[in-house]
């Protein structure tokens, strides 16, 4: 039986009353069942032929019962900037009705979030000039959606199990996602800011994983492109770790970052990691074949291959720094093949360097081999009168997983 | 829940035959949705993530403390591979030639 808009008003009222968060974000999803009825119904909704509800329902819930209505019409017309644009509306007004209210709110007001976000992509996307995509819908949504951090942050009133601030970091995760998707991501750092600023609400480990992950994966992101790599290593291993299982692109997406970010570490991904991943596994293991063979032409030709879609994903330049793994992987070998003698000549790494396809002055070899002692690949010092590397009696190639600080001698 | 229309293109490339693992096509994969999902629950067990497995190794560590995600200890000492193999014999004779040159002085 088709839901009548009375019958909708009813709806909202039992679910307001009952508290319900989720019986909330039902009855406004316009992709729901009844939002096709309502339409129906109005067949073409305009505020002024709906204003006559106005006050069949405590404010701001008529309004915002309208304003469902028009969001509906506009979709099922394909009018996405209108739609967009009542839905911010509906938003707006929903946000009126949020201070007086507890955490019970929060389903709903996650819900009409991600709804304003798929209307603003949407939006985006069919008014593109030419070739030139848009972004002022998503920016505008960002704008809105800072909103409501700081009603969840300001909740003075509810129980803390109750409270509003449980919603802070699934809202903040939700406008980074607004700020990636539009590709200004510095405009990250006014919000991030806040919730530093803010000592108020409960410690990042209380919140659901799903928030928890959704924002350490942001921040890792965020950092990684910022080239904190300490900082990005930490965050984007906690995502990964925390992340549910099944949820495989997520853990993917983690990986994809995390995998570039360990190998400067020194811990080359395990088979049986690389295995439950194998899109990740295809993309990585050219360079860890390389790595591990001390074959810089083979790493040389991944970079080359690989170039612009690395690029894309910004993956390409933390790979090129980790070139330098392979070429330790090659001193090592030479060093081997010396018997890993205490004192080898210059002329032996650049003899290594000729027949790995890798043609240089004796002085450019002499160079890499200081910059490998310089970064703590390589334990020793160099005469340069004698055109001798001196190695330590020991450990004269440490481990790379145990260089201290990885990450300050990129 | 989905976007209206949004996601008529990400579903395309899902469907994407993945069986040609080839990195170029592995890369777009990636690169075509670049947002994060929506998880399916809010919260879940310790036993549904990959930090269950970890037993008592700390986040951040390897193979050689506990972690069999990450290998640290990959260094091999084989020298038996066409490089090692090539310098070896390359080193041979340029050691006989200089010990030679080192007599003549």
């Amino acid at each position: 039986m088709p839901v009548e808009f009375s019958t909708y008003l009813t709806l909202l009222n039992d679910a307001i009353l009952a508290e319900s968060g989720p019986n909330l974000a039902y009855l406004l999803r316009p992709t729901s069942p009844h939002g096709k009825d309502l339409v129906k119904e109005f067949k073409n909704p305009t505020r002024a032929a709906l204003s006559r509800y106005e006050g069949s329902m405590m404010s701001p819930w008529d309004e915002i019962a309208i304003q469902y209505v028009l969001v509906c019409g506009h979709i099922a017309k394909k009018r996405y900037a209108e739609a967009f644009k009542e839905e911010s509306q509906l938003v707006s007004l929903f946000y009126r009705f949020l201070p007086e209210n507890r955490g019970w709110t929060l389903p709903a007001l996650f819900s009409i979030l991600r709804d304003l976000r798929d209307l603003a992509y949407d939006a985006d996307a069919h008014s593109r000039e030419g070739a030139q995509v848009k972004t002022d819908s998503m920016e505008e949504a960002a704008r809105i959606i800072s909103k409501a951090f700081g009603l969840c942050m300001t909740d003075r009133i509810s129980p803390p199990d109750q409270s509003r601030k449980w919603g802070v970091y699934y809202v903040v995760g939700l406008v980074l996602k607004c700020y990636f998707r539009v590709k200004r991501i510095s405009l990250s750092k006014n919000i991030l800011r806040a919730l530093e600023a803010n000592n108020d609400i409960p410690p990042l480990m209380s919140y659901p994983r799903s928030h928890q992950v959704t924002y350490r994966y942001y921040i890792g992101m965020l950092s990684f492109l910022n080239e904190d790599f300490v900082k990005a290593e930490q965050e984007l291993t906690l995502a990964f770790y925390q992340c549910h299982n099944a949820a495989f692109i997520n853990k993917e997406r983690i990986l994809a970052y995390l995998i570039p970010l360990r190998i400067l570490k020194g811990h080359l991904p395990s088979t049986e990691l690389l295995q439950r991943f194998p899109n990740l596994d295809a993309i990585f293991t050219p360079f860890i074949r390389a790595i591990r063979a001390g074959d810089l032409q083979s790493y040389d030709r991944a970079l080359e291959t690989g170039e612009q879609r690395l690029l894309e994903l910004n993956l390409w330049l933390t790979l090129e720094k980790a070139r330098e793994l392979c070429l330790r992987s090659l001193f090592r070998k030479v060093w081997l093949a010396a018997d890993k003698s205490t004192r080898m000549p210059i002329s032996m790494f650049h003899m290594g360097l000729k027949i790995a396809g890798i043609e240089m002055d004796v002085e450019e070899a002499e160079c890499y081999v200081a910059n490998m002692i310089y970064k703590g690949f390589i334990r020793g010092y160099i005469s340069h009168e004698k055109q001798m590397v001196v190695l330590a009696q020991t450990n004269s190639f440490p481990r790379v997983a145990d260089r201290q600080n990885p990450y300050a001698l990129i | 829940m989905s976007p209206v229309t949004a996601s008529s293109s990400k579903d395309a490339v899902k469907t994407e035959d993945k069986a040609t693992k080839d990195p170029q096509r592995c890369l777009g994969v990636l690169a075509e949705d670049d947002e994060f999902e929506e998880f399916a629950a809010a919260d879940w067990d310790d036993s549904e993530m990959d930090l269950a497995h970890l037993g008592g190794a700390a986040s951040g560590a390897a193979k050689s403390s506990g972690d069999k995600l990450w290998e640290d200890n990959w260094d091999d000492d084989d020298i038996e591979d066409d490089f090692s193999v090539q310098l070896r014999s390359e080193l041979a004779r340029t050691k006989g030639s200089s010990s030679d040159a080192a007599m003549e002085t």
